[in-house]
């Protein structure tokens, strides 16, 4: 059929990248059963979350690719393309550290997380959770922002924005609280050593998350 | 003998003439229809009976303007005085051309122009048996400029019209609001400007063409008329969600923790000290919570309230719909009938003298032409081009739409021929530069570009391949 009016219109990445962060939000729900797996102490299938989230990042991972092949040199888009890959980027690496934090969990899954630090680390992951759900909702307020570019929707994206940096300091702070304590309540240099790396991944899951808000903050910038 | 030749002539003309106007009604109709079908704005009977009325109309009554250029602009006729049947054959291998081209880019899905196609074939024959003399070069250079410009034209429109929706709608506090109190001025601006179409100089099969004065005011009566029935048809829409299936899911919670959040304070005031901590914990996190409810409510109310602007301007989006179809018969009708003239005329008279106007039995026969394709398998277009581009929702649909049958009608009326889908790609591309499209596709235009480009050489070169076939059957 020739119908040049039709091929103009291409597939808008924002469904991409919204399907990209509910990937994102799945993943980051898998890692919290993970830790309450591991708590529990009942954990006899650890291996089943990493290929849980090994599965669920291949299908984020041809989310992300899908968008950048459906994006030729000339296509016009609302925000900058660079920008917009920037985000991406950023939001795939909440995923990354995920991962990150689920195999560094693994690599001392017997050992699990002591009983004086389990609470902590609770309140901790759920603290971390908070970022990334409103990352979702921040994504979704921002297609309709693209799609109208109304001063009421930029209002609404900008406070999910500020929401989402005010949860990423929230963790911050549960984050230096949980490190004190490791170093002052565990005398295991290696059990050390694992807990603080571990604390600092599920941190920098929060970061990530707020990386993605502020790059977000940049493309809906007038 | 004689006789017989021209007999065959005529029929292969109405023939060739009868493809050209079944192939634009199949190919481009989609372009006024598709997206208001898209949009569930219109079913696709409506938008299938919709079209063949206006497409008709459009053909019917202001379709000779253009047809005259293509019959007679373009080829000086005069040099073919000695010998008209030259022209005749002419004629009828530059349709022939044209559809053949058509035919062959239609199947590798070349965006190129059924009004392209026919201009370059008739140019082409022109220069070879005609001479360099024989072509009316100024008009050519118009009818060259005027490709360029219509796109342009029609996108700076829209870039405009759509940056003035947006900054009126969209970015005010109350869009419902405003989309109600907008839609009267441009239901004004539609209807002023089709009547003014219609009547001024126009409508010559109906005795009815004013000048410019009578015209005006006409126009602005009839303008004036359909605003304020427009106004009274919006006027009782809401503005605000009253209903409760309306209302975001999330209202009812927002509701609960206002309340919850109300309780509590009363509950710290008389409860005791030991108990306070726990309930300003939990009077925090209700705290939170409600702040997070209401980002998302502000969401959802804003979504509905754009929503709804969406559907008030499904209206304008019908009615810039049928303007488009109007316009696209009035100017495309032309590729079929004008060629098609010129041989009915030439075969009646024996002669080049182009003194009468097109026959309206010949624009009738153009315009069912395109209702015929429209009805054979323009649908299925229309079906195909509404289910996969959903991104012009009615104020996007409105802009682009609107801004192209402006610029179609106006070069209707200044009797050029244009294509109607390279000034309607324009248009979609104005309303995506004032960021109404998340993605657009700019290889389309590199595209179209290419088509202007070849289709006059190929056109031109295929009319005289065939213009020596018949003249070696016929002679």
């Amino acid at each position: 059929m020739r119908i040049p009016f039709m091929s103009m219109f291409i597939t808008s990445p924002f469904e991409g990248v919204q399907e990209h962060a509910e990937k994102v939000k799945e993943c980051a729900w898998v890692f919290q059963k993970a830790i309450e797996c591991i708590i529990e102490d009942r954990c006899e299938d650890f291996e089943h979350f990493r290929r849980e989230i090994d599965k669920l990042e291949s299908e984020a991972d041809a989310i992300k690719r899908r968008i950048r092949g459906h994006l030729p040199k000339g296509t016009l888009l609302v925000v900058d393309k660079f920008e917009l890959f920037r985000y991406l980027s950023e939001q795939d690496k909440v995923l990354d550290v995920v991962e990150e934090g689920l195999d560094w969990l693994s690599f001392r899954a017997a050992a699990g997380i002591p009983e004086v630090l389990e609470k902590d680390f609770m309140i901790f992951v759920e603290a971390v959770m908070d970022p990334i759900e409103q990352l979702i909702q921040m994504v979704t307020a921002a297609r309709k922002y693209f799609s109208t570019f109304s001063e009421n929707q930029r209002v609404i994206v900008k406070d999910m924005i500020r929401t989402l940096r005010q949860y990423e300091h929230e963790a911050d702070k549960l984050e230096d609280a949980i490190k004190e304590k490791i170093f002052n309540s565990i005398d295991d240099a290696v059990a050390v050593f694992h807990l603080i790396r571990l604390t600092e991944i599920i941190g920098s899951i929060a970061d990530h998350a707020e990386n993605a808000g502020d790059m977000m903050r940049a493309m809906v910038a007038k | 003998m004689e006789i017989n030749v021209e007999m065959i002539l005529l029929a292969l003309a109405l023939l060739f003439g009868f493809y050209m106007a079944w192939s634009v009604g199949a190919n481009d109709v989609a372009n006024a229809m598709g997206t208001s079908v898209g949009s569930g704005a219109l079913t696709l009977r409506q938008a299938v009976i919709l079209a063949a009325i206006l497409e008709f109309s459009g053909a019917f009554f202001v379709g000779s303007h253009v047809s005259e250029t293509v019959r007679k602009g373009i080829i000086d006729a005069q040099s073919f005085n000695d010998e008209p049947m030259l022209l005749g054959y002419g004629m009828l291998a530059a349709m022939l051309a044209a559809a053949a081209w058509l035919q062959f880019a239609s199947y590798y899905g070349w965006p190129i122009s059924t009004t392209h196609s026919i201009v370059g074939a008739i140019i082409g024959f022109g220069v070879v048996v005609g001479g360099v003399s024989a072509v009316h070069w100024e008009k050519v250079g118009t009818i060259a400029s005027s490709w360029v410009i219509s796109p342009l034209l029609s996108g700076t429109i829209a870039f405009f019209l759509f940056s003035y929706i947006r900054g009126q709608v969209f970015d005010s506090a109350r869009p419902v609001l405003k989309a109600k109190q907008l839609t009267p001025f441009l239901v004004f601006f539609v209807f002023s400007i089709l009547s003014l179409v219609m009547v001024f100089k126009g409508l010559k099969n109906l005795h009815l063409d004013l000048p410019l004065p009578q015209a005006l005011l006409m126009a602005a009566g009839i303008g004036l008329i359909a605003a304020v029935l427009s106004h009274f048809l919006v006027k009782n829409i809401q503005e605000i969600p009253d209903e409760e299936e309306t209302l975001p899911p999330s209202w009812s919670l927002s509701v609960g923790l206002g309340r919850a959040d109300k309780y509590l304070k009363k509950a710290l005031q008389s409860s005791s000290a030991d108990m306070q901590p726990e309930l300003e914990d939990i009077l925090e996190k209700v705290g939170r919570m409600k702040e997070e409810v209401k980002q998302q409510v502000d969401s959802e109310m804003e979504v509905a309230s754009y929503q709804k602007v969406e559907r008030i301007f499904v209206y304008l989006q019908i009615l810039s719909a049928g303007f488009v179809a109007f316009a696209h018969g009035a100017n495309d009708v032309a590729n079929a009938i004008g060629p098609l003239a010129a041989v009915i005329n030439i075969v009646k008279t024996g002669t080049v003298a182009m003194k009468s106007a097109v026959p309206a039995w010949v624009l009738a026969l153009g315009g069912v032409g395109i209702v015929v394709g429209l009805a054979t398998w323009g649908w299925r277009v229309i079906e195909t081009v509404g289910k996969r581009i959903t991104d012009l929702t009615p104020t996007r649909g409105f802009s682009a739409e609107f801004s192209a049958a402006i610029t179609i009608v106006l070069a209707s009326k200044l009797g050029i021929p244009i294509s109607t889908t390279h000034t309607l790609v324009g248009a979609v591309l104005g309303v995506g530069l004032a960021r109404g499209l998340e993605a657009l596709d700019l290889r389309t235009v590199r595209d179209i570009v290419i088509s202007w480009v070849v289709t006059i050489p190929v056109g031109a070169v295929l009319t005289i391949l065939f213009f020596y076939i018949l003249r070696l059957i016929f002679e």
